[in-house]
């Protein structure tokens, strides 16, 4: 303590806190400009890795070149009432034409 | 050759890569594993949401509603109504959202009971909503969003 000390040696012990005698121009380029330049550069690449990774995003007009898929609800998520109807084969060409609705759009 | 033999290979095999003929003269060959794994354009995280649309779609409305993604051929419309109906109970209380990304057709087919619930302005505005998002090329967000759009017009089964 500050006055436990003068008080028992009555002269002040002055402890004296300096930075270093000198900062050379290249230990400032360093730290202020190469450092700074090195966190921007890494993380400019990591946007650049996961551009180029992953799988290609669909563009209007691409060719469409994937086997056709198609999807029906998870039967697991349904609840129990719903009655399960799972796709049953091939359509009837002959059966009659049923009424129908919907809608249509083209991009 | 008989069961219980062992197959060997010529003394002058030249084993390819991956392969190397052992000791008792079989062939250990080392073969790639190929996956099973869904192949298109969509993430991982994509597939799920569209996998928790369609289950949402078809537990809130008791319609049965599916998705195909693929190629329809020249005459959209008949080709849609063809996969409809070939779905137990010929496709009456089904809804097919059809997507065709080469001809760029989009086509919602309802059977004759899912109609009634889910009227053809409900589809159209769904259609338009859907368009519009797959012009941007984004065909998952277009198609979560559209099934929402479905859902919300069909609204819950009536009860009787």
């Amino acid at each position: 303590m500050f006055l436990g000390a003068s008080r028992g040696t009555g002269a002040l012990e002055t402890a004296v806190v300096r930075y270093g005698t000198s900062v050379s121009v290249m230990e400032t380029i360093l730290v202020f400009a190469v450092a700074p330049l090195a966190i921007y550069g890494v993380l400019s690449l990591m946007t650049l890795r996961r551009k180029s990774a992953g799988a290609g995003r669909y563009r209007p007009g691409q060719e469409w070149d994937y086997p056709a898929q198609w999807w029906t609800a998870n039967p697991a998520g349904i609840s129990a009432d719903h009655p399960s109807r799972v796709a049953a084969g091939a359509a009837d060409e002959a059966a009659p034409q049923m009424e129908t609705g919907g809608a249509r759009g083209s991009w | 050759m008989a069961a219980g033999k062992l197959a060997t290979v010529p003394a002058d095999y030249q084993p390819a890569h991956g392969e190397a003929v052992t000791a008792s003269g079989r062939l250990s060959a080392a073969q790639k594993v190929d996956l099973d794994e869904p192949s298109g354009p969509f993430t991982p995280v994509q597939l799920t949401h569209i996998d928790e649309a369609l289950t949402l779609s078809s537990r809130t409305t008791g319609l049965d509603f599916s998705v195909y993604l693929g190629d329809l051929g020249e005459d959209s419309r008949h080709n849609a109504e063809l996969l409809l109906r070939s779905t137990a109970d010929g496709g009456a209380e089904s809804v097919l959202v059809a997507i065709s990304p080469n001809q760029r057709v989009l086509e919602i087919v309802t059977g004759p009971e899912a109609r009634r619930r889910l009227p053809d302005r409900g589809c159209k505005l769904a259609v338009m909503s859907m368009v519009a998002s797959f012009k941007e090329g984004d065909l998952a967000g277009g198609l979560v969003s559209g099934l929402r759009m479905l859902t919300d017009a069909a609204g819950t089964p009536p009860n009787d």
